[in-house]
């Protein structure tokens, strides 16, 4: 190859080269430029659900060989079905195959990323009777304060919503009175309740009569099955309070 | 052929098993009668030169869910840690009585209570100096492992428990602002899997379900 034939070479080499980096340069202007696309909605038909205990901790002695833990995943299972057929969108703090006890913080974490219209703890115990319906016993924040800035105390990030979660209470106990299952309505100081950015409630299942032997527990299939057909009715009645059209979100949860 | 002779033997001693079971159940029956009637009539230990007073103890009901006032009347020491000890001792011993209304088992319950004046300062310590003194106190009650252990599980039942233990101390230490619970001088995260005993509690946030001393005169 000849001195002319190179130089016009390394010529239409450095000439490609030079369009290829404008033209890259261009393409990541325009990128810039773009605006950013918009973020979609927050879809506020998530229900996350929270079965107590499980794994190593198996919470109260219910008789007959029947740990908390596990009626409130059964509970937490059917209730999850009901609502999945509703289009809602369900997420569980744990399955069936946890292996160790999930911290009351890993929980509240899980919730506070779901973004959910509803935060539900299941409980269930021996003492009293009927369904208990708890809140946080943490004051309702004050409606005036500007908080949009300010950081959230992890023990009193409930406060925000404590006014969310006691119509959520309102509403749980509207639709299991009907149903035949007594409720009460309380306030307490149970994990997670506290650190949750959601509306939150704790549901506990005492026996339906403890005067009565045959009472029915929380391990009982009908009473579970009353209790979460309620549950969901509840729900389906805060949605629609929530979005006025339902329909046009239906299938994306 | 069995002969006549064993089958009178096997009898006889059927006959005597039976009997010894039904004395050893009569006498089980008695002894726990016997045990209850003691728990009833001998609640605590009090100085002999202390005089009788009233007190009021915040009695849990587990049926409607809610707290009451009572009213007591017993010799209690003047010095107020073992004078809350005393009180708290006679508010677990009730819930241990046949027909509770609160069911929990007997035995002891509070190792000690301990009041620090408000504000705390880093490691514990109440204000360095009176001036910087609230005139509020921080109880801290100090639980034995057995009583949380062998308490019954569940949220309205333990919330109940904390807030009765919350009311009787705001009732008769008007001074206390919050309360906090230890387990065997040390920190335990729920008492029985569901109520928190990580924090203090402030009495004020029992208000709705304890009246305060002012109301109730």
């Amino acid at each position: 190859m000849d001195k002319g034939s190179r130089f016009e070479l390394c010529a239409l080499a450095g000439t490609i080269c030079l369009i290829l980096l404008l033209r890259s340069a261009e393409l990541h202007g325009q990128d810039q430029a773009a605006p950013a696309p918009p973020r979609p909605p927050v879809a506020r038909l998530i229900v996350l659900l929270d079965p107590g205990h499980g794994g190593t901790d198996p919470g109260a002695d219910l008789g007959n060989k029947v740990a908390e833990k596990d009626v409130t995943l059964s509970l937490a299972t059917k209730l999850r079905t009901s609502l999945a057929a509703q289009g809602f969108g369900v997420v569980l703090t744990r399955d069936a195959s946890a292996g160790d006890a999930i911290p009351s913080g890993q929980r509240a974490a899980t919730a506070n990323r779901s973004h959910a219209l509803a935060c539900i703890s299941l409980h269930a115990t021996r003492s009293g009777s009927g369904v208990h319906v708890y809140t946080s016993a943490l004051p309702p924040a004050a409606g005036d304060q500007d908080t949009g800035l300010l950081p959230v105390h992890w023990n009193t990030a409930q406060e925000e919503f404590e006014n969310q979660s006691v119509q959520l209470a309102n509403a749980m106990k509207a639709a299991l009175g009907p149903a035949g299952l007594p409720v009460t309505i309380g306030a307490a100081t149970v994990p997670p309740l506290d650190n949750m950015m959601c509306p939150a409630i704790a549901v506990e299942f005492a026996p339906l009569n403890t005067l009565d032997a045959s009472g029915k527990g929380a391990e009982d299939g009908g009473y579970q099955d009353s209790a979460v057909r309620a549950m969901t009715a509840a729900l389906l009645k805060l949605r629609a309070s929530e979005s006025p059209a339902p329909a046009s979100e239906k299938g994306t949860p | 052929m069995i002969p006549r002779y064993q089958r009178i033997l096997f009898w006889s001693l059927s006959a005597a098993i039976l009997l010894m079971a039904a004395f050893l159940l009569h006498g089980c029956q008695q002894a726990r009668e016997k045990l209850t009637r003691r728990q009833n009539a001998s609640p605590i230990s009090a100085p002999t030169a202390a005089p009788v007073e009233t007190f009021r103890l915040a009695m849990a009901d587990d049926v409607t869910g809610r707290i009451a006032i009572s009213e007591r009347q017993l010799a209690l020491p003047q010095e107020p840690t073992s004078r809350a000890q005393a009180l708290l001792t006679r508010l677990i011993d009730e819930y241990s009585y046949k027909n509770s209304a609160h069911p929990l088992q007997s035995g002891p319950a509070v190792d000690d209570v301990l009041f620090l004046d408000l504000p705390l300062h880093a490691g514990g310590t109440g204000p360095a100096h009176p001036s910087e003194s609230t005139g509020g106190q921080l109880a801290i009650v100090n639980l034995r492992t057995s009583f949380a252990e062998h308490h019954p599980s569940g949220i309205g039942v333990e919330s109940l428990t904390v807030n009765s233990i919350i009311g009787t101390i705001y009732i008769n230490f008007p001074r206390v602002q919050a309360v906090r619970f230890m387990v065997d001088s040390h920190t335990r995260d729920t008492l029985a899997g569901h109520a928190d005993l990580t924090r203090a509690y402030r009495v004020t946030n029992t208000e709705s379900r304890v009246p305060t001393p002012e109301e109730l005169q």
